[in-house]
């Protein structure tokens, strides 16, 4: 967070939210206030909201009870075993779809979004691998290069969903190393994660479990009693070197919970 | 040699011929590659099918079939929405069942003695028959379908690139969707006079199925699929002419053994490809 006598300008912020589907919340009481510049752990279990809170965020739904408000556009970075791996697209393309949102609907990208997107690669490190195809990179460039397409579309506030779920060690230092980036620059990065420790290292952490177990700085925030209470029964100790350490299973990491 | 392959093009016949299948090569390649990417070929087919007793009842009564046709379409979508309302069947015995349906109400009226000589063109095509109005139509088809895939290309990317969040990127899934079938039943209108209601499909889905074996960019597929339509078409005429078989059947036969030719060359080539990538990779 760059230090500085002015308070960094509010990028988020949720007030009392609640929001769900068919009229059933699946997340409630979301009070939170994210500066630009922050990168924010958001933990939580399985169907513990994360997925709908990012879809709130995203303008897809909308709030059942409070208020939300997001200065600045949103960019998604889904899980990428979601898109087709066979399909036959290269990675400017993918990030060329970023520039679509603001093309009036009879003009396709042309030489001006193509140096963008390019540009975009560039600042993800994979300017090298512009022309190859999206589904021969590795799970670490894929997520890379849907960064670089949420860079496209100019976005503020970056929601990044598990993007070190299925990716190797190099890989994922290369992104935790892109999220720092991408905070310098200004830009929230809201990062759905099962790892506490990780999220400890950056600014906010917001812990969900069908409500807002806690929001704020990882340090005060992480308690044993938070972190019980955000995933309850997923809980595990491994016993290591230093004393046990409290970990969390990733059962069924890949069942988000759906909309209807 | 050259005259054998030359021959065929003595007689304006055969020309027309070549143009009509060339026309709806080029649409039929540009399309399917689409319908191929977003998995329509089970849709395609019970389009074509489903709009056949249009074609029947238009030929019975003498109106321009490509009338009768465009309210079979709307018919059987309408039957289609209706049944796959149904909860206790899925979508696809729904789908299937009405389809059926239609397509045996068509042959029944198309095997009535009510109906003119000359119905089962409406089946198999007469590509040998088109008519001014037919090249006309098929022209305008095509330059229709390249501008509107021209227009809609980055959007139809972007939704079968990854559909659940495409809206988030400006492009709705319910209006690719619909784009394209309104195209495909426009061409299976627009194809029926050469190819016919059951071949139709062979010119949507072979050549765009064997171009994305082969080509691992969009651009690329496309150019090959429209290639492969209008090669596979001109063969399937050189067959017609010096084999005397049915010239719509016959270029549905080439078009379908370029796809499976393809298959044969990927199931060769596929395994190599893989062992390089592997150590360029590894």
């Amino acid at each position: 967070m760059p230090a500085g006598d002015v308070a960094p300008p509010e990028l988020v912020v949720a007030d009392g939210l609640a929001a769900g589907y068919d009229g059933r919340a699946a997340i409630e009481g979301v009070q939170l206030s994210i500066a630009s510049g922050q990168r924010v752990g958001v933990l939580g279990p399985n169907g513990g909201g994360k997925t709908t809170l990012f879809r709130v965020l995203t303008g897809e739904i909308t709030p059942m009870r409070g208020s939300v408000r997001v200065a600045g556009r949103c960019g998604v970075v889904p899980q990428t075993e979601r898109s087709r791996l066979d399909y036959p697209v290269s990675a400017v393309d993918v990030a060329l779809m970023g520039t679509l949102g603001r093309l009036p609907w009879w003009r396709r990208p042309g030489r001006a979004e193509r140096q963008q997107a390019l540009e975009a690669l560039d600042e993800v490190g994979l300017a090298a691998a512009a022309g190859r195809r999206f589904g021969e990179l590795s799970g670490g460039q894929r997520q890379r290069v849907l960064v670089a397409r949420a860079l496209v579309q100019d976005a503020r506030l970056l929601l990044l969903d598990e993007p070190f779920t299925g990716v190797d060690e190099r890989s994922a230092q290369r992104l935790s190393a892109l999220i720092d980036q991408l905070a310098r620059e200004g830009r929230s990065v809201m990062i759905a994660t099962h790892d506490p420790r990780q999220a400890s290292e950056w600014e906010q952490v917001l812990c969900l479990n069908r409500r807002q177990v806690a929001f704020g700085p990882p340090g005060p925030t992480l308690t044993p009693e938070v972190l019980e209470a955000t995933y309850g029964s997923e809980m595990v100790t491994l016993p290591t070197g230093g004393g046990p350490l409290r970990a969390v299973m990733p059962a069924h990491h890949h069942d988000h919970e759906q909309a209807p | 040699m050259w005259e054998t392959l030359v021959d065929p093009w003595s007689h304006s016949i055969m020309v027309r011929a070549l143009l009509e299948v060339a026309l709806i090569g080029v649409a039929g390649g540009a399309l399917g590659c689409w319908i191929v990417l977003y998995g329509l070929s089970y849709s395609a087919e019970s389009l074509a099918h489903g709009l056949f007793p249009g074609l029947v009842i238009a030929a019975i009564a003498g109106i321009p079939i490509v009338v009768g046709g465009a309210v079979g379409v709307i018919v059987a979508a309408l039957a289609i929405a209706l049944v796959a309302r149904a909860p206790e069947i899925g979508s696809d015995t729904g789908v299937a069942v009405v389809i059926t349906t239609l397509f045996g109400a068509g042959a029944l009226l198309a095997l009535s003695r009510a109906s003119p000589p000359g119905i089962q063109a409406l089946m198999f095509g007469d590509v040998l028959g088109v008519t001014d109005l037919d090249l006309a139509l098929a022209g305008g088809f095509a330059a229709a379908v390249l501008v509107v895939l021209r227009l809609l290309h980055t959007r139809l990317l972007v939704v079968g690139f990854d559909r659940s969040n495409a809206s988030l990127f400006g492009a709705d899934p319910l209006r690719a969707d619909a784009a394209l079938m309104v195209l495909i039943a426009g061409a299976t209108l627009v194809a029926v006079q050469g190819l016919g209601n059951l071949l139709v499909v062979a010119a949507l889905v072979a050549p765009a199925a064997a171009a994305s074996l082969a080509f691992r960019r969009i651009s690329r597929m496309m150019a090959a699929a429209v290639a492969l339509a209008v090669a596979g078409g001109a063969a399937g005429l050189y067959l017609s002419y010096y084999a005397g078989t049915a010239a719509g059947a016959s270029v549905a036969a080439c078009l379908v053994a370029a796809y499976l030719i393809a298959l044969a060359a990927d199931m060769v080539v596929a395994p190599l490809r893989h062992r390089r990538q592997a150590s360029h990779y590894g």
